[in-house]
């Protein structure tokens, strides 16, 4: 239980060490680039699209269509953009994770 | 009406002016990427949309484009969202400008220390100033949490009747919601607005306009960062409009005609390759916006048989509202009498046509040969410039030289011989995608070693490379994909190359292969994508068939739908038809 909570905080800790110093939107950046270069996200936009046309727009929903599309767009992401990202959220976490502690964030 | 309507007829004379041109979200600078090629096989299976299977006479019908039309009215403005106060909407502005600087802070300060290191040589003082400003920075503005489980990472949505933040995922935020009857709230990432008592993202005019303005307003900044030198429009002007544009469309609910600007092209005779291309120019923006701007008229006109001439007509016909398919006769007879080598009832290439057209267009305009930083429409839009560097292997000198180019033509043969100096070169079976073509076409290769005399060291016989990149990107670039191969006896490649909706040439422009040392080429720390290198695609040309005889057709983005051009025969299409046409 106190474990838990320990690994909740770091990974609070380290979710926020990423946003401020703009790691993630660079892990995004280039998340994005993949998924668009292999042609994942132009699918996926196929496919919600086909989806909310046969349905109609009035009867479809964000939630609905996440649940429809989500299983299958998370398994249709290509083996080697994900190992390029752990990759190298791994190598920023090594490189960055010395000083980092694990105490609860002030409250804003 | 929303969007789909409202861009085309009331704001298109104006010559384009970069950005605000552009319907798109923000990040286009101009968007357009003109994918050209005498090329693909179109899919085996009819098209499959709603209303056009059984459609086959003339060109789109009235009923089938209210089709389009009611595609995007369908979503009612939410109610809530019109009556919410003021003070809601303010309180929007204010967080929208917040998660927007949030969201690029990195890249404003990134971008300001690249200006740095452009004009001054770095220094560690000078680093360390700018990481304390931007510790500075950091501590002033808050990362978003959620305010139950403390994550930032996901999706983030602020409450716009208190400051709570909550989480998606894991429900805060509708738990919040749901415990204290509020139930509009905003997330951070993308900006929309979930209304809870609609359970659904919701959108209205005022806040789309609002959210427009502040995102024209932080590209705006971007760009200067990226390109402080530029000049552009100042941003008041680009904002203007905008809003007007957003009171004129949304009082009345004015509407355009239902067929402006789609209109079938007859096949006078094995015309296909010229109907394509025409198609082509009528759907990129930039020309279209220049020639319906009436700079050309053929009654003040004194050339015989002029190009631009018969654009001009073009427009106006297919802009007339007419539904019946139209035929180009007078541009056929006018490329006839000023091309001999076009004249007659033959096939033809649709990529020689192309560039013949794009010549006389210029002519046209110009009624010179003077190509070189011409101020007309055609080389506005597509000329760029090619930079070739020959670097000479014994000596490290680089012979550089810059070639115009109007399109690029992409090389589909596998190679027989890998180039080591680029790891992300395609697979030895040839490319599979338009970014393994651009790889290719910008990997350096090796030349000949009689072929090459380095000019430094004077040595005839030494190994050099020679890499192409992009010196300047056009606004529209068009793309050829050479899938006619003449060895022995001539054969098509039927290779399916797949074509991605958007396109990052940032990495193929020399800006970037020279900011970025051997260590940043390798992703290790990607700079940004630049604003001015994102293209997104409006036009696909399909060739089915054999080197000898065959077929063109080509896909077209109309007011963010897509519709395929089969000569007269105009139909919907989706996105995924358009990226699934292929071998």
């Amino acid at each position: 239980m106190a474990q838990d909570a320990v690994a909740d905080r770091v990974k609070v800790a380290v979710e926020q060490r990423l946003v401020e110093s703009g790691e993630k939107e660079r892990l995004q950046e280039i998340l994005r680039a993949h998924l668009i270069e292999s042609g994942w996200k132009d699918h996926v936009k196929a496919q919600c699209r086909d989806i909310i046309r046969a349905r109609g727009a009035a009867n479809s929903s964000v939630e609905q269509l996440m649940r429809e599309v989500a299983p299958d767009a998370r398994a249709n992401i290509p083996e080697n953009v994900k190992r390029t990202l752990l990759t190298r959220l791994k190598t920023y976490l090594m490189e960055n994770i010395q000083d980092l502690d694990a105490t609860p964030p002030s409250q804003p | 009406m929303p969007k789909a309507g409202r861009s085309t007829s009331s704001s298109l004379p104006s010559p384009a002016p970069s950005w605000s041109d552009s319907t798109l979200p923000f990040q286009t600078l101009l968007a357009s990427t003109g994918s050209f090629g005498n090329t693909y096989v179109p899919p085996a299976t009819p098209l499959t949309t709603q209303s056009s299977a059984d459609r086959s006479p003339g060109a789109i019908e009235g009923d089938s484009l209210d089709a389009v039309h009611r595609a995007g009215a369908h979503v009612p403005e939410c109610t809530h969202l019109g009556q919410a106060k003021p003070s809601t909407l303010q309180r929007y502005r204010t967080l929208v400008k917040y998660s927007l600087f949030q969201k690029y802070q990195h890249r404003f300060l990134a971008g300001f220390q690249a200006n740095q290191r452009d004009c001054a040589p770095p220094k560690g003082v000078r680093l360390q100033k700018l990481e304390a400003k931007r510790d500075a920075i950091l501590a002033r503005i808050p990362t978003p949490q959620c305010a139950t489980c403390r994550r930032s990472f996901g999706q983030l949505l602020v409450c716009l009747h208190c400051d709570f933040t909550g989480c998606w995922s894991n429900g805060h935020l509708r738990a919040h919601q749901k415990a204290n009857k509020h139930y509009l709230a905003v997330e951070l990432g993308t900006l929309a607005v979930y209304c809870a008592r609609c359970r659904d993202y919701v959108y209205s005019h005022p806040w789309e306009a609002m959210l427009r303005q502040e995102r024209l307003r932080i590209y705006h900044r971007l760009c200067q960062l990226a390109e402080p030198r530029t000049r552009r429009l100042p941003l008041a002007e680009c904002l203007a409009p905008e809003t007007n544009n957003h009171d004129s469309t949304g009082a009345d609910g004015a509407l355009p005609g239902p067929c402006d600007g789609i209109r079938g092209l007859r096949n006078l005779g094995s015309t296909c390759f010229m109907n394509v291309v025409l198609q082509a120019f009528v759907h990129n923006p930039l020309l279209r916006a220049h020639f319906l701007s009436d700079p050309h008229s053929a009654n003040r006109c004194t050339r015989e048989a002029c190009i631009a001439c018969q654009m001009d007509q073009l427009y106006g016909q297919v802009f007339s509202g007419e539904t019946t398919p139209y035929g180009p006769s007078g541009f056929l007879r006018a490329m006839w009498q000023s091309s001999t080598e076009l004249a007659g009832y033959a096939q033809q290439d649709a990529h020689e046509f192309f560039i013949t057209a794009l010549n006389q267009i210029h002519m046209g305009l110009c009624g010179d040969d003077h190509t070189f930083n011409c101020p007309c429409a055609v080389h506005q839009t597509f000329a760029g410039q090619l930079q070739s560097t020959v670097t000479c292997l014994s000596c490290g000198h680089q012979a550089v030289a810059n070639d115009p180019l109007l399109d690029v033509s992409l090389d589909l043969r596998p190679h027989t011989k890998r180039t080591r100096a680029e790891p992300l070169a395609a697979s030895d079976d040839g490319p599979h995608s338009l970014l393994d073509c651009l790889h290719r076409f910008t990997a350096a290769e090796s030349l000949d070693a009689q072929g090459y005399m380095c000019g430094s060291c004077g040595s005839a016989c030494q190994a050099a490379t020679k890499q192409l990149l992009f010196k300047s990107l056009p606004p529209v670039l068009s793309f050829q994909l050479k899938r006619f191969e003449h060895h022995s006896s001539a054969s098509k490649i039927e290779t399916f190359i797949r074509v991605p909706s958007e396109l990052d040439m940032s990495p193929f422009t020399t800006r970037r292969a020279a900011g970025g040392n051997p260590r940043n080429a390798e992703s290790a720390s990607p700079s940004p994508p630049h604003p001015a290198c994102h293209y997104q695609l409006f036009a696909v040309i399909n060739h089915e068939g054999t080197l000898e005889t065959g077929h063109y057709t080509m896909f077209a983005r109309h007011r963010k739908q897509w519709f395929r051009f089969d000569d007269h025969l105009v139909t919907l299409a989706s996105l995924s038809d358009v990226l699934q046409a292929k071998a």
